[in-house]
């Protein structure tokens, strides 16, 4: 007996999942594979779901949805060796429907209650399924063949949704062998706190939520990346992300670098008295638009992480970018399927779709931004010192007359970096902070 | 022969855990699996139909979230799944959740009955004693072999003991409970988990089994309270080549063990 | 009365020590009396005559090496009749099973693996961990109740300066009552339970091979251990099952923790969680088993442990001169 579907789904994660969910409303026959114990097993992101797609998918989910909090208050804060300098911004208009689109979330808990969406909506979701291998009939994608007896299935069309690590995307020759020099580590721990040291640490009251960026020296002077932490129920969610590339050439643990971290000023005072209960890393594939796959075959389609979507700012959005793209995969499927053809040619419709959207545009946009956060060296060293200079500087209280200190603040700010050079950085870096 | 074997789902071990605001219930949403001592259970409980005949029916009891551990147990093999599915089960202790298991039984047919040891991460492994005293059946503890003799009415086993093994023999029905060693659980097949999929789930609920909700609580005893450990290590890491290490170690070591350590 | 039931392959004095304090607290001085069960159990009671007051030797033919179905039959008759406050079990596999037995046929509530009491205006609480160790539970017993003590739970020494009176019992049993026969021991690790060793010294897939476990031996006899293991490395054959330590073998406590070549898998880490101090040696400084451990050596095991075998030696020897 083998198995037929019109369309296979590898991985349950968000892009899987949102494809799932799309087929399996519109009446098709779709089974989904996903190699984890249970879907969002092995997936980790930063802590914030942006949920433009979710809410078109299902409006209003955040009631059914099990979102931690919604994020109402953002801090960008950027961090020299032992100082900090804020800015911090509260608005109400977040804590009303649609909350933003930004919501806390723990993976482990969404990716279940997604996959289970899917399920309700008539999808198969198969768990602890490694799907090994493409079949491939005729030059075209026919089906996968699962680690598991009689474990040979065949559909239409594959969405292949497997994540960061994608080695069947590889098997396909869509994708060259990652290039570590495109990937980002992102270590990741859940700090438990209780819910009223929260609110009052952070500000906030009931479902509000806060979202911190670290930059700067947050992972020690001259490193660079980021570190951030939002605010859970009952946890937090503290975590960087540094370019591989980087750590290999400092000889950086990663473990240190979170310990590191956490040990500043700045982030110690917000987790302190926390007991971490996980402890969490992954490859973020941030390559961006250059470095972006073939998203389609004869019979097969790529989406979510495998495929790159990840915006390489310093924001590192996937999630909503994953849950486009499985929608706009899906979409694609229900045309082909009622063309009845699944060529390369028709599939190609997916791209259009993409490049039409919010996806393609900002990874288009953001294209450079991995290199620019990288060569910018000055924004992990030169630029912390010399702000807090000036800061502190302006803030000192002092007999000093104000025009010595005007001219104080621009001797500091010169001896440190040429004002040329800054000018250029804070060009080239303005689009990447948003 | 009619084979029940008892399942519940516990926490991942990786999973965290969180208190919800009464202080006294643990939140249910956090990722779950299928007990690993009760998976052992259902493979035997799968064997020995496989061999003998007969069928296995998996049953489950509590408030929520049953469907999951008791799908994948169909697709694992099991030919019929109970939920006793009830609002009123929400925080049920052991004996609560026992006696509702054992009305269940009742109404079936059964020869033998497996359960897991202990659920993972509660040390306890009551299960399997309450429902053998509340049916009035033998019960055999903690079992790696099990054998269905010919007559079909008796059994051999062999149980971990604290030296080492026992070997046993009983009547049935009767009480096993599974521990690791007694069979090796499959990866299910694509034909099983596709047929386990047209299985359906068939519900009770306490209500039909004639259990009043409020004959559930356990007089005598209450949950004052759950708490967080609080001792997170903090761990100092030793520098240095492997000597300075090794000499940072054995000063530690002996100091934490003292001078009463050593035979 | 308050009752211990002694376990007939493992030591019995945590409960009696849980016992005595519940004996303590409830004022009237209410006398702690011990049940040993066997054909003839007068010999183990040798080592419990300065332990408690009063002993019950139960005996019965049936007892001789019985199934733990019959002992909590002929121990359940036995107590049917008498006026009980407390149970208390030895919190070991077999007394795991005993005491909620002795809960149904005596219908008294059930509290296992209890680690800590505490008594509070008049009410007692016992603590237990839940889920791997990462809580802990109090609850509240309001008067008579079964319990089971954790092992290393209470293990006070005790002399009560004079010989128990012992009285002996013939246990009420018929030949039905043996619905569980033991035909036979098919041991081959008989060692002590590891769950009752205050160290343990444990071993990975860093361990490479099975002989090499020699090597945790020696350090486990320098230090009155016993040698433990990781899932992985009972499943590789190193090491028997009765010794993996983990979410499918045995949950641990020890005052101190040795782990040798362990990553640290949760799976792992919930069966080790609770132990007082943790010692963590391997090669990897980012293994996870760091996170959960005190000290951490930064090594290649095979070259650390013989170091600190012979460092502790050196040291002791030093004392000594």
């Amino acid at each position: 007996m083998t198995e037929r579907y019109d369309c296979i789904v590898v991985g349950a994660g968000p892009a899987g999942a949102a494809a799932a969910f799309t087929l399996a409303k519109a009446g098709l026959d779709v089974v989904v594979f996903e190699r984890g114990e249970y879907p969002g097993a092995k997936n980790m992101f930063g802590g914030i779901l942006y949920s433009t797609v979710l809410n078109r998918l299902m409006p209003g989910f955040w009631a059914d949805a099990p979102v931690e909090r919604h994020v109402v208050k953002r801090r960008y804060s950027f961090v020299s060796n032992d100082s900090e300098a804020a800015f911090d911004i509260r608005l109400d208009a977040f804590n009303r429907p649609p909350f933003n689109n930004s919501f806390t979330t723990l993976r482990a808990r969404f990716d279940r209650w997604f996959a289970a969406k899917a399920e309700e909506a008539g999808a198969l979701v198969v768990t602890g399924a490694v799907v090994d291998d493409l079949i491939i009939k005729d030059g075209a994608v026919a089906g996968v063949r699962v680690r598991m007896e009689g474990g040979e299935v065949f559909a239409d069309v594959v969405i292949i949704a497997e994540g960061a690590n994608s080695l069947l995307a590889e098997k396909a020759g869509l994708k060259p062998k990652p290039d570590s020099a495109n990937m980002s580590l992102g270590v990741k721990e859940i700090i438990s706190l209780p819910k009223g040291v929260i609110d009052d640490r952070f500000g906030l009251e009931d479902a509000e939520g806060a979202a911190v960026e670290f930059f700067g020296e947050a992972l020690g002077p001259g490193v660079p990346g980021g570190g951030f932490i939002y605010t859970n129920q009952e946890s937090l969610s503290v975590g960087i992300a540094c370019p591989i590339s980087a750590l290999k050439e400092k000889g950086i643990k990663p473990n240190g670098l979170i310990d590191g971290f956490k040990r500043h000023p700045a982030v110690s005072r917000l987790i302190r008295g926390g007991a971490t209960e996980e402890y969490l890393a992954h490859i973020i594939p941030e390559g961006g638009y250059n470095a972006m796959p073939e998203l389609v075959t004869g019979g097969a389609l790529l989406a979510g992480d495998c495929a790159g979507f990840v915006n390489p700012s310093l924001y590192k959005e996937g999630s909503n970018l994953a849950m486009a793209s499985g929608v706009m995969a899906a979409e694609t499927v229900m045309e082909a399927k009622s063309r009845g053809d699944f060529s390369k040619k028709t599939l190609e419709g997916y791209v259009k779709r993409l490049e039409e959207s919010f996806v393609l545009k900002d990874l288009r946009r953001y294209k450079d931004a991995p290199d620019v956060l990288r060569s910018t060296t000055g924004l992990f060293k030169d630029y912390p010192e010399a702000v807090m200079e000036m800061l502190t500087r302006h803030f000192t209280i002092s007999e000093e007359s104000k025009a010595d200190a005007h001219k104080e603040l621009k001797r500091i700010l010169k001896g440190r970096v040429s004002l040329l050079r800054l000018a250029g950085d804070v060009l080239r870096l303005r689009k990447f902070v948003r | 022969m009619d084979i029940i074997v008892c399942v519940t789902s516990v926490p991942d071990a990786a999973s965290r855990i969180e208190i919800d605001s009464t202080g006294l219930g643990i939140k249910a949403a956090f990722p779950s699996i299928l007990n690993p001592f009760d998976e052992i259970a259902l493979e035997e409980a799968v064997r020995l139909a496989e061999a003998h005949g007969g069928s296995v029916t998996v049953v489950h009891a509590g408030a929520e979230g049953g469907e999951e551990p008791l799908r994948k147990c169909l697709a694992q093999g099991a030919d019929e799944a109970v939920y006793v599915k009830d609002p009123a089960l929400l925080g049920a202790d052991g004996l609560a959740t026992a006696r509702v298991l054992a009305k269940a039984i009742q109404t079936m047919p059964h020869d033998v009955i497996l359960c897991g040891r202990a659920a993972t991460g509660a040390a306890a492994g009551s299960t399997g004693p309450y429902l053998a005293a509340l049916l009035g059946i033998p019960i055999i503890p903690s079992i790696r072999k099990l054998k269905i003799l010919s007559n079909g009415r008796d059994a051999e086993a062999e149980c971990e003991a604290q030296a080492g093994g026992l070997s046993v023999e009983c009547g049935l029905s009767a009480v096993f409970t599974a521990t690791k060693g007694l069979a090796e659980p499959r990866y299910p097949s694509m034909q099983s988990i596709m047929k386990a999929r047209k299985k359906a789930i068939r519900y009770l609920d306490l209500n039909a089994l004639g259990i009043a909700p409020a004959s559930l609580s356990t007089p005598g005893i209450k949950r004052e309270r759950l708490s967080r450990r609080s001792n997170a290590r903090s761990c100092v890491m030793l520098k240095g080549g492997v000597e300075t290490q090794a000499k940072e170690a054995a000063r530690f070591l002996d100091e934490k063990i003292g001078a009463g350590g050593g035979r | 009365m308050i009752w211990v039931v002694a376990d007939t392959q493992a030591p019995t004095e945590g409960a009696l020590g849980a016992a005595r304090l519940l004996a303590a607290a409830s004022g009237r001085g209410a006398p702690v009396s011990l049940i040993l069960t066997g054909a003839d159990p007068a010999g183990a009671a040798k080592g419990y005559l300065r332990s408690t007051g009063r002993i019950y030797l139960l005996a019965h033919r049936l007892l001789a090496d019985a199934s733990v179905d019959t002992r909590a039959c002929a121990v359940a008759r036995f107590l049917k009749d008498k006026e009980t406050s407390f149970i208390v079990v030895p919190g070991t596999p077999d007394g795991g099973v005993l005491a909620p037995l002795l809960s149904v046929a005596l219908g008294l509530p059930c509290v296992t693996n209890v680690t800590g009491l505490e008594f509070k205006d008049g009410s007692m609480l016992a603590q237990r961990p839940l889920l791997g160790g990462k809580l802990t539970e109090t609850v509240a017993v309001d008067g008579r109740a079964v319990m089971t003590i954790a092992p290393r739970s209470f293990k006070e020494t005790f002399d009560s300066g004079r010989d128990a009176e012992t009285t002996r019992m013939d246990a009420e049993l018929a030949q039905t009552d043996a619905r569980v026969r033991v035909s036979g021991r098919a041991g081959q690790d008989h060692a002590l339970d590891i769950t009752e060793a205050d160290v343990i010294v444990s071993g990975g897939r860093g361990m490479a091979a099975g002989p090499n476990f020699k090597l945790l031996e020696e350090l486990a006899a320098l230090t009155g251990g016993e040698v433990a293991a990781s899932r992985g490395a009972v499943d590789s054959g190193w090491m028997p099952q009765s010794r993996q330590v983990g979410q499918t073998g045995k949950t641990v406590s020890p005052a101190v923790y040795i782990a040798c070549g362990i990553s640290g898998a949760p799976q792992h880490i919930a069966g080790m969680r609770l132990s007082e101090t943790v010692v963590a040696i391997n090669k990897d400084p980012d293994a996870p088993i760091f996170r959960e451990a005190d000290l951490g050596v930064v090594a290649d095991l095979f070259e650390a442990v013989p170091l600190i075998i012979e460092e502790i030696r050196r040291i002791r020897n030093d004392r000594e001169v």
